[in-house]
């Protein structure tokens, strides 16, 4: 063995000398493979807890979610209730605003009515838009008659004046005439027809005639005149 | 390397089971990883997903039910708006028919004016404009009325403007008058007024009763 040093005594056998390496393969690959096997088991372990967990939670909250679950109806169905009542009281307020007060306003035409002119016909029209016609198109619920509602709408009102007027036989102008539409340009009108809108006019000469009910001479003749205002719009807005 | 059957067999006992543990084990380790670990997290993954949807829920609930109060109030006050206004301004059948029920509004106002009613007649309603944004479950039309009357030309008007003031949602959509050579002081007039109705109240038959 080693000449040099004659004390040294090996006493390992022959089979112990060749397990020295084999036993740490043996024993460390097996080792090693199961952790391998164990450490996804603790984090299955692990996992399974916190689901346990989370489901614990989780009922807790169904629970607690039932229990408010009355109380919350109550609010939604008042929240509802609301947004009913909003869009309701919104198509109201498109009504609302579309009204133009005009009794007030065609009261003033007394004012402005001279002895020498007489109103034989008015008329204060609105291009309503296209009726409901009931039975025949009526949808079957309500969201499908919405469809059936315009979303924004103007109408067009005119006033429309036919009358006859006095004009004295030397003046081409018709005067009262004039006068009346004069009056129509004050503010006691502005509320019903467009003052930036000019008015559609005509006249007519009629026979002369010495027993008209309107002037006092027998020398008179009269004009038969038409007059078309634009009136403010009605506007569902 | 020259791996074969023959020479695993002949390999010591001892390796031989340290090898088959080693194999067992980490087929074992990737089972469990594949079949236990992996659907476990998924469904982990899931109630929690859950559970902060409940958690969020339940949040909400709380707010909203903290506000039921306010909520309950600011409902009442509208339904008391709307009520106010189809108690006042909406036209309601009489008879099961509207211009019935606005004959029976009118004829007070036309007596007061001194305004002659003659005949009452009803159009087809027009429904009212909606935004898209909020359509009520209830629809509301303006139903025309027409009026036809005689009377002076105030009178005619002291009805209009009588109607006017009394129900301030009765609007006025078309008004003729004409004059009548027989009775140069008494007009003939036709008068139309719209109301707001409910869809509901809506005639099922054909317009025009008179």
């Amino acid at each position: 063995m080693n000449d040099k040093n004659p004390l040294h005594f090996d006493f390992l056998l022959d089979s112990e000398r060749l397990s020295s390496s084999q036993l740490r393969l043996c024993f460390i690959v097996p080792v090693f493979a199961v952790l391998c096997l164990l450490a996804p088991l603790v984090v299955w372990v692990q996992e399974s807890s916190q689901a346990n967990g989370i489901h614990s939670r989780k009922q807790l909250l169904d629970v607690e979610i039932a229990s408010l679950k009355t109380k919350h109806e109550h609010v939604l169905k008042a929240r509802a209730e609301e947004k009913e009542l909003t869009a309701q009281l919104q198509q109201l307020g498109f009504y609302r605003t579309s009204k133009n007060a005009v009794g007030a306003t065609l009261a003033n035409l007394t004012n402005c009515v001279s002895s020498r002119i007489q109103l034989t016909e008015l008329r204060l029209l609105t291009q309503t838009s296209a009726p409901f016609n009931g039975p025949q198109v009526r949808p079957k619920n309500a969201l499908e008659l919405a469809k059936l509602c315009p979303t924004n709408q103007t109408e067009e009102v005119t006033l429309r004046l036919v009358g006859r007027s006095v004009q004295p036989g030397d003046n081409p102008n018709p005067v009262e005439v004039n006068r009346f539409l004069q009056a129509f340009q004050t503010p006691a009108f502005s509320s019903l027809v467009s003052q930036t809108k000019k008015p559609k006019v005509s006249f007519q000469e009629e026979a002369s005639s010495s027993s008209a009910p309107l002037g006092e001479g027998n020398q008179q003749e009269f004009v038969s005149f038409e007059i078309i205002y634009e009136c403010l719009p009605r506007r569902f807005q | 390397m020259n791996l074969s059957v023959e020479s695993i067999k002949n390999l010591p006992k001892p390796i031989l089971v340290s090898m088959v543990i080693t194999v067992l084990a980490i087929l074992g380790g990737i089972a469990v990883i594949i079949f236990l670990v992996r659907p476990q997290r998924a469904r982990t993954a899931l109630a929690s997903k859950e559970v902060f949807e409940l958690q969020s829920t339940l949040m909400t609930m709380q707010a909203d039910i903290k506000k039921t109060d306010e909520q309950v109030e600011k409902t009442a006050q509208l339904k008391v708006k709307r009520d106010e206004w189809i108690t006042t301004g909406t036209l309601t059948p009489y008879l099961g028919s509207l211009w019935m029920g606005a004959k029976s509004l009118m004829g007070p106002v036309a007596q007061k004016a001194g305004f002659k009613l003659e005949t009452v007649k009803d159009y087809p309603p027009i429904l009212l404009p909606v935004l898209p944004s909020s359509v009520p479950v209830e629809i509301y039309a303006r139903q025309p009325i027409e009026f036809i009357g005689r009377g002076s030309f105030d009178q005619i008007i002291g009805f209009i403007q009588e109607t006017e003031e009394t129900y301030p949602l009765t609007i006025l959509s078309g008004l003729v008058i004409l004059s009548q050579l027989q009775t140069p002081e008494c007009h003939k007039a036709v008068i139309t007024f719209e109301w707001p109705v409910k869809q509901e109240w809506l005639p099922s038959g054909p317009a025009g009763q008179k």
